[in-house]
């Protein structure tokens, strides 16, 4: 039996076709992750037991007819820093390393009853914090199309996993660009939900105003699928929005006549790398072809997202990373004499660098004195940045941009440099500040042979749209088909 | 500083007049007695705060405010990383400091990004989880409590 | 030099919620440690809080009861310090909008009426509990209090005297019993008052450095302290020093306070909006459909006694002193349409019981319905008012049925005349001292050939039917 270069539907219809079975697509991907992750390393922890004893319940009940999700059996992978009940849930952090939650998610939940196969935690930057998965207390993950690239981050492994065919798709979450920006790095379709769509319950919260988990995919029709699973009100999360489920059913038809796309030309200034910039001029010029009114408009405030972004978001992690103290769950350091001293030595010990550095500038932006100069005007032009979207969608129905400024780059070429590394999240911030939606899929390949995503962003709630455009662009191009060689030796770009 | 000497920061630096010793006395006797009143009560919450605000944007983080960061954030870092620490915010917060280009006079401050409001739950109790749950994952625990080391004053 | 004292207060108050403010956790007092705890609660990581309503809906009725404006669009905030009864290491509280504004309630002290302006009142959780354990020198953490919902009530410093405090202190926590809104059981902490005290020249404006004593939670102590303190202070003063801002722990014990050691990071909270929970807004509708279910408040009801039921103010004060009690006065008269023997069984038998036994007023288990059939057995002539007094403690103590009581016990009134008439010609019978006492003119023999007869006839005859024909009988042999 043929799995490889499926997507997670395709494999949902075989088994319901019955020409495969769930448990014997499930081993066919730990076999995958046996072969594939001395390599990668995109998984925290690998449940294969497990995934093989819910792969065969989960075929019961397809065959019984309790199942009938077109996802149901098919083998995934999770975030690591969404609960999975009784499974480590580890955030890629030390201070959370034999974290086994007693709940799951709400998004673990949803799937889970719809059939989905747990193959295990994906790994990530310590608390979603990073750009390149390097930061994680369990290893670097590498990108599948060059493993002495990173596959970006904060969700690297979701992207990663995918890329590899190691999972059929993933969870990511995303609070400043990590879905968008690992998808683009490894070649895969993602979805940033507008902020409310998902439930965040069982979300270990990074910036809780920012966060959403979304789906990761092959194609953005994967992705869709995955959001009308997990997406909808959910009672133990105030800010899930009470709406109407997601109506995808009329997003294939590949038809993007009558609308209209505008382009930001400050998101193709300085900074943007030829080898993205190319690929994402030229799909403009598919949607063009495609049907879609294409436009240049100014957006300047936007220039002001990674200043804003850092001050909110820091601020918010500052606050939500001190319920780890060493006294109800995680790391504590067994030798403290005092409490002071199982405060500051399990902190210390527990977080790395890169979260620490958030922390105290969390509680700088936040400390009396600095409050006004930096919270609260981050506050405000948190809400210029909305308005300045809200009279932007009243022109146009998505935006094109690209996901980040460079292809995946070199392991540790960044790492030193915290300030370089925010500057990554310059075209995916914004997007989060105003609690918008936005997809990233594969566009084209860079010189140096890496993937390229280009970004659409849309108006809150108006998934659909961005599901539709991107459909019709995968339906005209190939690019989201193309694999690492590491999974086809045939494969590769060129 | 003081409510006075910011007073009469402000009063020279609006004035350009420089004061001598005896001026200075002078003028900081009647910002005393002006202060005294109106009833304001300088001993408050500024005591506390000495020696930790600062100028950053003028200075970088200082040691002071290094160690004040640790503190409020319950973080010990060692000497290597304090100061990497102190190099990286200082340049993180000057890059942040392009925050000021824009004039956000009148600007409401946007908290949550969408403008819902009233979530609620109704007053129903459910069944709470099982205490061995919740204390699963406790680094120590003792007859169904969380163990830390004492905390009496 | 004399001086003035100022004051001013921050009360809180557990509200009576079923569920606590975030979770559906029970609010109930006490059990096991960590047994009404959920991940929620006990700050697990991923987890996020849901308001409960009724917190909201409780909040608005103090508000109103203390004449607040009601904050049509309030927020809440995080309030970031460590401490390990506190999960989250951060308190969801309101600083910068906060539901309640601008207030003012009347004290009464020594028949002069004055306002205590209420700065505002926000809604919070409360903390867990620490417990030192002396055995293995450790501290446990019980996190079952996590959570249950809080008023905070924030006065101005309006006070001038400890007796402000409590005639305020009483007050609030009689109005907050009658909305419903909170039991007030200061020993399980239910109420509680942060006191900020400082003292000034006498005449002067300028407050002077304040102290804070935190969690105090009973009248007697609250009234020690404020004196103690302003004492303190004052000494201190006049001995050239001056006063240092701390928080003191008052010790009910010593009688003295003490200073705490200072916290290491002082009072930076970092105060911001709460992400995780959506801005709250009141509408018109629902204050007014507050406004129409609020339930009648202490001082309206006193003054409704005195009109509808010409109570005394000195009654009407007292009966509505307690809820359950107003709520038992005015049940029973309903019943039994008779106000001043409700009354006057309320605060003679009811009080005396109460005390008797220091059973609290919530602890009073009797029936209105009980009392009125009580007073409805003694004006049908069924049992005179002794027996009366004997039933109303046997409902009080073991809850009976006043008149199945009556009748398992004998106890209906005698008031056959010729069975008294027996008695009474026996009883005079056999003191031939008394009737010479009166005959001497000692009146006061009479009351004692009363007794003997309601004694000889068990304390059950008609006092009435007894004293019609001890009089005809004497005035034959005198």
């Amino acid at each position: 039996m043929e799995l490889k270069n499926k997507t997670a539907l395709e494999i949902g219809q075989m088994i319901k076709n019955k020409e495969v079975s769930s448990v014997e697509v499930t081993k066919a991907m730990l076999e995958n992750i046996k072969n594939r992750e001395e390599k990668v390393n995109a998984f925290v922890t690998v449940f294969e037991e497990e995934a093989i004893k819910q792969a065969e319940d989960v075929q019961a009940k397809i065959e019984s007819g309790e199942l009938t999700s077109p996802l149901a059996g098919v083998p995934m992978g999770i975030k690591d820093n969404i609960c999975t009940k009784d499974r480590l849930t580890t955030c890629g952090s030390k201070m959370l390393h034999n974290f086994k939650p007693p709940y799951n998610a709400t998004v673990t939940e949803r799937l889970e009853n719809s059939g989905a196969i747990v193959l295990g935690k994906l790994n990530m930057d310590e608390f979603a914090m990073g750009g390149s998965t390097e930061t994680s207390y369990f290893g670097k993950t590498t990108n599948p199309w060059d493993i002495t690239r990173v596959p970006g981050g904060s969700s690297g492994g979701s992207a990663a996993s995918v890329a590899a065919e190691e999972v059929l798709y993933s969870l990511g979450s995303d609070t400043g660009g990590s879905i968008r920006q690992p998808c683009s790095f490894c070649g895969v379709s993602g979805i940033k939900p507008t902020y409310g769509a998902v439930s965040r319950f069982g979300l270990v919260a990074f910036a809780s105003s920012l966060d959403q988990i979304g789906p990761v995919g092959r194609d953005i029709r994967d992705c869709a699928e995955v959001l009308s699973i997990i997406s909808g009100h959910d009672p133990k999360d105030s800010t899930s929005v009470k709406r109407p489920m997601f109506d995808f059913s009329t997003c294939f038809d590949g038809d993007l006549k009558g609308m209209k796309i505008g382009i930001p030309t400050n998101y193709f200034g300085e900074g943007l790398d030829e080898d993205v910039k190319k690929p994402v001029l030229e799909a403009c010029e598919t949607l063009k072809r495609l049907g879609a009114e294409v436009e240049e408009f100014e957006m300047d405030i936007v220039d002001y997202a990674i200043p804003t972004y850092y001050v909110l978001a820091c601020a918010e992690a500052s606050s939500n990373l001190s319920r780890y103290d060493g006294i109800k769950y995680g790391y504590r350091n067994r030798d403290c004499e005092d409490l002071m001293d199982v405060y500051y030595t399990s902190r210390n010990e527990g977080f790395g660098m890169e979260v620490k550095r958030r922390i105290m500038l969390g509680s700088f932006v936040l400390s009396s004195g600095y409050y006004d100069a930096y919270y609260k005007k981050g506050l405000q032009i948190r809400g210029l940045i909305k308005k300045s979207f809200d009279e932007a969608f009243s022109k146009y129905d998505m935006i094109l941009s690209p996901v980040a400024p460079t292809t995946a780059y070199k392991i540790g070429e960044n790492s030193s440099d915290p300030l370089k590394m925010y500057l990554g999240d310059i075209y995916t911030v914004s997007v989060n500040l105003a609690g918008i939606p936005a997809v990233s899929v594969p566009c084209g390949f860079g010189e140096n042979g890496m993937p390229v995503g280009m970004q659409l962003i849309g108006n809150a709630f108006d998934e659909p749209k961005l599901v539709r455009a991107a459909y019709a662009f995968q339906k005209a191009t190939d690019f989201h088909t193309k694999k690492p060689s590491m999974v086809d030796e045939k494969g590769g770009n060129r | 500083m003081s409510i006075k000497e910011k007073l009469i920061a402000c009063l020279i630096e609006n004035t350009g007049i420089s004061l001598n010793e005896a001026m200075l006395e002078n003028v900081s006797a009647r910002f005393d007695e002006i202060l005294g009143l109106i009833g304001f009560n300088d001993n408050s919450e500024e005591v506390v705060e000495e020696g930790k605000v600062i100028n950053v944007a003028k200075n970088g983080i200082d040691d002071n405010l290094i160690k004040y960061l640790e503190e409020l954030s319950r973080l010990k870092l060692s000497e290597e990383e304090e100061k990497e620490a102190k190099a990286d915010l200082t340049k993180i917060l000057g890059y942040i400091d392009m925050l000021n280009e824009i004039d956000t006079t009148d600007v409401e401050p946007m908290s949550h990004p969408f403008s819902y409001t009233n979530n609620f739950r109704e007053d129903v109790c459910v069944e709470s989880t099982e205490r061995e749950l919740i204390l699963k994952n406790a680094p120590q625990q003792k007859d169904g409590c969380f163990k830390v080391p004492t905390t009496v004053e | 030099m004399n001086y003035q004292i100022v004051i001013g207060l921050e009360v809180h108050i557990e509200l009576s919620t079923k569920s606590k403010i975030f979770c559906g956790c029970t609010t109930e007092f006490g059990g096991e440690p960590n047994t009404h705890v959920c991940p929620v609660c006990s700050g697990m990581p991923g987890v996020l809080p849901v308001l409960n309503k009724k917190v909201v809906d409780f909040a608005i009725r103090a508000g109103l009861a203390t004449n607040c404006e009601i904050t049509r669009y309030n927020k809440f905030d995080r309030k970031n310090y460590f401490y390990p009864d506190l999960p989250k290491a951060y308190q969801v509280s309101q600083l910068y909008l906060p539901i309640c504004r601008n207030g003012k309630v009347e004290i009464e002290v020594n028949g002069e009426k004055k306002f205590i302006g209420i700065h505002e009142i926000h809604m919070e959780e409360d903390a867990g509990k620490l417990v030192h354990d002396p055995w293995d020198d450790c501290t446990l953490v019980d996190y079952n209090r996590c959570g249950v919902p809080l008023l905070e009530i924030v006065s101005e410093p309006d006070f001038r005297s400890a007796d402000e405090v409590i005639a305020y202190l009483t007050k609030l926590r009689e109005t907050m019993m009658y909305l419903g809104v909170s039991d007030c059981k200061m020993q399980e902490g239910s109420m509680r008052a942060d006191v900020n005290i400082s003292v000034m020249p006498m005449g002067s404006t300028k407050f002077g450095t304040r102290t804070e004593m935190k969690n105090m939670n009973s009248f007697k102590a609250i009234y020690k302290a404020i004196n103690y303190e302003a004492q303190r202070q004052i000494e201190l003063l006049e001995a050239g020093g001056s006063v240092v801002q701390e928080t003191r722990r008052w010790d009910d014990n010593k009688d003295a306070s003490f200073a705490m050691r200072s916290k290491e990071d002082a009072h930076d909270y970092r105060y911001f909006p709460e992400p995780d929970l959506l801005p709250i807004e009141i509408s018109e509708e629902w204050i007014n459909a507050t406004v129409e279910n609020m339930p009648e408040l202490p001082e309206d009801k006193r003054r409704r006694y005195m009109t509808e039921f010409s109570l005394s103010e000195y009654d009407a004060s007292v009966i509505t002193s307690e809820r359950q009690i107003a709520y038992l006065f005015e049940d029973a008269t309903k019943i039994c349409g008779k106000p001043k023997e409700v009354c006057n069984y309320i605060m003679g038998e009811l009080m005396r019981l109460m005390s008797e036994t220091a059973t609290l007023a919530e602890e009073v288990e009797m029936s209105p319905q009980k009392i009125a059939d009580i007073i409805e057995l003694v004006s049908q002539g069924k049992i005179n008012r002794s027996v009366a007094k004997e039933v109303f403690e046997a409902v009080f103590r073991d809850d009976v049925d006043p008149a199945k009581y009556v009748e398992e016990n004998n106890l209906i009134m005698v008031d056959d005349s010729s069975l008294v008439e027996e008695i009474v010609e026996k009883v005079i019978a056999e003191n031939p001292k008394s009737i010479e006492d009166l005959r001497a003119g000692k009146a006061k023999a009479r009351g004692f050939i009363v007794g003997q007869t309601m004694r000889a006839l068990k304390g059950k005859a008609n006092p009435q039917t007894v004293n019609e024909i001890i009089d005809e009988k004497l005035s034959k042999i005198l």
